[in-house]
């Protein structure tokens, strides 16, 4: 068999779920202590292995919260559905928030962890976080002079590392409780009202910060896009103190600069 | 192209025992400042040019020799080559002085999905044309000589026509590479696949070994694993002492990743591997945390 057949069965056999392991097993001879099957079997596991002990670091709550046995099942079960297309491994886990929103609509045992799709978004973002390119600083002379009639051209960049976060569950108490405890608590109170946070990096670690409604739906307008004056003509957000929020958004290092768009005709 | 590698070796001197460095001992390792004669650094994990780890980068850079080991060049695969990958390794390499590059006699990806693991194969004349001519493009394209290791393989592929050792003293000859030897790997592959290991050790090509690794493997009862969860076992040291006497000035590697113990436990291994070569050598090497 060719080399690119041989290559490419072996990794059908390691990334796929429904492939017959015989046309692979063609080309392999036993050892003296290790059958066909076995020498399969011991790749098949070691790339289990590396998958779910990086899940496992990217996910910890998550891990906590479903018990070793069950997350394992997810993360061979995402192996198959979501393999490997990146030479990073730190990006292998990037799908697993879509998945578990998947397996959630599925699998009637996951009813009791109705914000597990949630965590995994929070638990997600903090590790892109930590690995995100860095920003340029906020270049303030170029705003300056920006003419007035640009201002609808202009839209804000935010950071890197940045991500927005609304929930109607405790997910920061839960992942607070199970991100780095085996044994975290299992109990918490439903909030009142939706809760609204965001993720960046402070210098090199991932920070989370509280939101209220005026900063998160003025930061959701903004990484959607909304151009400067857009922004100014939102009745809520004029009604609110934008001028001081931006430049606390920039200062924090949420909103980290900006660009003009070219105008479409 | 020796010439050109020789000038890099000696303006790094990565010589007595190093040890892979893991983040747990990031921290400590850049508050105490060991004497610790070189690092190797898994390469894929310093190809991110953010936040914290170009930082930790560069602060080892600055005060020890630093090699990389990479596990994403793919040098098997049937793919085309990763330009970016490379690409960024070769900037990174430049930008910090990295000594030399070392990868696998395997590929890890196909087709565009990645295993993340060494995955080994058949030692045939297709396989060996394919690596020459992989290793070429690599080494064209970083203007030098890469390492490239021999690895465990728990597989015995029908298409092999070549014992493993000549696979590899073959392979370095005609893509006119560098070998890094790593006497687990070697042993890992005698209790599996029941290779001859004086017979391996005397057919390597010793003027192109350049770096030596050792390693612990994990017993799983009907074979055993290149786990790097372990102490080196017995047995390896053995064959570390043979290899050695030959080559006593190349440069050894412990590499521990898995159950990471602390650094000075690591240390005692490289004190260890430092002791049998010194046997050889003249020179020696102390190892003290603080
Ligand atoms: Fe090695």
């Amino acid at each position: 068999m060719p080399l690119a057949n041989i290559e490419k069965t072996f990794m059908d056999n390691l990334l796929k779920s429904s492939v017959k392991e015989s046309e692979f097993l063609t080309q392999l001879l036993p050892l003296s202590s290790l059958t066909k099957e076995k020498q399969l079997s011991i790749y098949k596991s070691n790339v289990n292995g590396a998958y779910q002990k990086v899940l496992g670091q990217v996910y910890p709550a998550c891990l906590n919260i479903l018990g070793e046995d069950y997350f394992n099942q997810l993360c061979r079960a995402y192996r198959f559905k979501y393999p490997s297309t990146d030479s990073d491994l730190n990006n292998y886990g990037e799908y697993f928030t879509v998945f578990v929103k998947e397996q959630s609509d599925l699998h009637d045992e996951l009813n009791d962890f109705e914000y597990l799709a949630e965590l995994a978004l929070l638990e997600w973002h903090w590790h892109a976080s930590f690995y995100a390119d860095n920003d340029s600083s906020f270049a303030f002379e170029k705003l300056a002079k920006v003419e007035p009639s640009e201002q609808n051209i202009l839209i804000f960049i935010l950071s890197n590392s940045f991500s927005l976060h609304s929930s109607i569950y405790p997910v920061l108490d839960i992942w607070k409780a199970n991100k780095s405890s085996v044994e975290g608590n299992q109990e918490f109170s439903m909030p009142e009202a939706e809760t609204y946070f965001c993720i960046s990096r402070v210098e090199f670690t991932p920070k989370i910060t509280l939101l209220n409604n005026y900063q998160y739906e003025l930061l959701k307008s903004i990484s959607n896009g909304l151009s400067l004056t857009q922004l100014t003509e939102r009745d809520f957000i004029a009604a609110g103190d934008f001028q001081n929020e931006l430049t606390r958004f920039i200062q924090n290092g949420w909103v980290t600069g900006f660009s003009l768009l070219e105008l479409r005709d | 192209m020796d010439v050109f590698n020789q000038k890099r070796l000696n303006d790094k001197p990565i010589s007595g025992t190093g040890i892979g460095l893991r983040s747990p001992h990031v921290n400590e390792i850049l508050t105490d400042l060991p004497e610790i004669p070189w690092f190797e650094l898994l390469a894929d994990n310093h190809l991110v040019e953010g936040g914290l780890i170009p930082l930790q980068l560069e602060k080892i850079c600055q005060h020890y020799p630093v090699t990389f080991h990479s596990v994403g060049l793919s040098l098997g695969s049937v793919d085309p080559l990763d330009m970016n990958y490379l690409a960024k390794l070769k900037k990174i390499m430049k930008q910090y002085d990295i000594a030399w590059l070392s990868e696998h006699c395997c590929f890890t990806s196909v087709a565009g999905f990645h295993s993340h693991d060494l995955l080994p194969l058949p030692y045939s004349e297709e396989s060996l044309s394919h690596m020459v001519n992989r290793i070429s493009q690599v080494q064209d394209f970083l203007g030098e000589q890469i390492l490239i290791e021999n690895v465990s393989s728990y597989m015995k592929f029908a298409e092999t026509t070549l014992d493993e050792a000549d696979f590899i003293s073959e392979l370095a000859e005609q893509a006119d590479c560098l070998l890094l030897i790593d006497v687990n790997n070697i042993y890992v592959n005698h209790i599996n696949q029941g290779i001859d290991i004086d017979n391996y050790l005397t057919s390597l090509p010793a003027e192109r070994i350049k770096e030596v690794h050792l390693a612990g493997f994990d017993d799983r009862g009907d074979f055993i694993l290149d786990a790097h969860n372990n102490p080196v076992a017995e047995p390896v040291w053995k064959i570390y002492e043979s290899l050695i006497q030959q080559i006593p000035h190349v440069p050894t590697l412990i590499e521990w990743d898995n159950d990471i113990p602390s650094l000075q436990r690591i240390l005692d291994e490289a004190q260890k591997a430092e002791v049998i070569a010194d046997k050889y050598r003249s020179g020696n090497f102390n190892y003290a945390v603080s």
